[in-house]
């Protein structure tokens, strides 16, 4: 009977342990794909003197979507509270017009910003950041100009 | 008591089942959302008349044409569907080429970018 009882306790505690670490592995599977997380891939942009379209390739992951709250080119801000009816933006001496389609993902999406005047000199590619509520991500704006 | 270390077994390995299954649903999912989209030019061609871009899907996700801007001597411009812009395919599939053809006078060359929904790809061509 002994013996018995030990054969319990110890079925009980392998039990408790193997269902703790499933447990663990179920959050954190569902954490992957549940919480969203922005990479930015990389950007173009075609310029004139008067404006720019500046095109940003964003990879999302997670199934909730992803949503924009700043962008910063070269540390300056270039949109902020960004919202689904706001989308037009006089900032730091730009007029910036931005397309996206809120809420971003999951997969690939790409957003266009028109900003006038062109922000950009010839020959020079430039950084852009993009932040959200959780997440911050950086790529560099290839900078094209016609011949 | 064989009968309650069973049941406790059946319980770890469900458990233990269970998680192996999320944890491959969501590597499954990842993989997914990271399969590359890449776009292609293949050639680009400006004349008075239209600016025409030959773009192959290189990667492994359809793309899907939004618009299409460029820049020349006379300022940046967007030409969308019903707006200066006209494909042979909205959508490419992998491998897939498409010709896209931008109306207006292209004859001292222009910078543009091919915006897909997934990804966008740019160029400069030469009159």
């Amino acid at each position: 009977m002994i013996v018995a009882n030990e054969a319990l306790i110890i079925a009980v505690v392998l039990a408790v342990v193997g269902a703790s670490v499933a447990g663990y592995i179920i959050k954190s599977a569902v954490q992957t794909i549940s919480e969203p997380r922005v990479q930015a891939v990389t950007a173009w942009a075609t310029c004139s003197d008067s404006s720019c379209v500046v095109s940003v390739d964003l990879l999302v992951a997670g199934v909730g979507g992803a949503t924009i709250t700043r962008i910063e080119i070269a540390g300056t801000p270039i949109a902020f509270n960004v919202t689904e009816n706001e989308t037009s933006y006089s900032v730091s001496g730009y007029e910036v017009n931005l397309t996206w389609d809120p809420p971003l993902g999951p997969g690939r999406e790409s957003i266009v910003l028109q900003i006038s005047p062109c922000p950009f000199d010839e020959g020079m590619d430039y950084p852009i950041t993009v932040q959200g509520p959780s997440y911050t991500t950086a790529t560099t704006i290839h900078v094209l100009w016609p011949p | 008591m064989r009968g309650s270390m069973s049941m406790e077994a059946v319980i770890v390995s469900s458990a233990f089942l269970l998680a192996i299954t999320a944890s491959l649903a969501a590597y499954t999912l990842s993989v997914a959302n990271s399969e590359p989209a890449w776009p292609v030019i293949v050639s680009a061609e400006a004349t008075p008349s239209a600016l025409t871009i030959v773009v192959e899907n290189a990667g492994r996700v359809p793309l899907h044409l939004l618009m299409v801007a460029y820049s020349t001597a006379s300022g940046t411009s967007v030409a969308s569907p019903g707006n200066g812009l006209s494909s042979t395919a909205w959508t490419l599939a992998p491998g897939a080429r498409a010709t896209i053809t931008v109306s207006g006078d292209f004859s001292s060359g222009a910078s543009f970018v091919v915006v897909f929904r997934e990804a966008s790809i740019g160029g400069v061509v030469s009159p």
